[in-house]
């Protein structure tokens, strides 16, 4: 389980809010704060906005979303205009880690 | 001189490019002229150099001096608006890293006074604008057709600051 949450608003396809609890290290599945999508139509384009809030005051959460919102986010354009997705680095240390940890 | 800069606005962008290609995307007026509201780029290439950005018409929107020129990794120029002296020179750095087979571009826009948010909410919505399309450009070789207008409030904002 890397992340669970609930739905608090779904308006397809304009705005979109969940919970965000990220279960992944090195968060422990109580730390939750607050995701909002908002989709605008500009022309042929789309404008989207992600508003992540609602942090507790000690909360961890917003260090690892400064780092995966932009290379998330990122990869979507890259899928939906080039039919690509990015990759980063730190995707496949993740992914070690958790195997180790499986293993061990 | 660039210790006084505070970054009040960071973007950050990977694309599927390299870092050659970013750079020449960000210095050539070419490319410029395709996802930056038309603007073409003038840029000296040295420390102390001058950096321009002209309107599709000609005219100067942005002067400034090159304070890092590390091609292809770091690129960092004063930003002054010669139509609008009330307003003091801000610094814009682009920073590129690869990482994997893309390019991490960070996009800081800091400033040496306590900006109001208002004056800040122009590059607020237009970095997001100019640097996906910048993206775009670069990964399918067109640009994003956005038409950018300032923000009311910096409108207003810039209006308060030249009494």
């Amino acid at each position: 389980l890397i992340l669970s949450g609930k739905v608090i608003e779904h308006d397809a396809p304009r705005r979109l809010s969940y919970t965000f609890t990220p279960h992944h290290e090195p968060h422990d599945g109580t730390d939750t704060s607050r995701v909002v999508m908002d989709l605008e139509q500009q022309r042929d384009q789309v404008k989207l906005t992600v508003t992540h809030d609602g942090f507790a005051p000690d909360s961890k959460v917003f260090a690892s979303i400064s780092n995966g919102w932009p290379l998330v986010l990122s990869s979507l354009k890259s899928y939906l205009e080039a039919n690509r997705v990015l990759y980063a680095p730190w995707y496949e240390e993740q992914a070690k880690r958790e195997m180790e940890k499986a293993a061990s | 001189m660039t210790g006084k800069f505070k970054p009040n606005t960071v973007y950050v962008t990977y694309i599927a490019a390299t870092p050659e290609r970013v750079w020449q995307a960000l210095t050539a007026a070419e490319f410029t002229k395709q996802y930056f509201g038309g603007q073409t780029v003038e840029v000296e290439p040295k420390v102390g150099g001058s950096f321009v950005m002209r309107m599709p018409d000609g005219r100067v929107n942005t002067k400034g001096e090159v304070v890092a020129w590390d091609p292809p990794r770091r690129l960092s120029c004063t930003w002054g608006f010669p139509e609008m002296p009330a307003l003091p020179e801000c610094l814009v750095t682009y920073d590129i890293e690869p990482v994997g087979d893309a390019v991490k571009l960070t996009m800081t826009e800091a400033h040496s006074w306590d900006i109001p948010e208002a004056l800040l909410s122009g590059g607020r919505s237009g970095w997001p604008a100019i640097l996906s399309s910048l993206k775009s450009l670069l990964e399918i070789g067109k640009p994003l057709a956005i038409k950018m207008a300032p923000p009311k409030e910096m409108i207003e904002a810039l209006k308060a600051l030249k009494r």
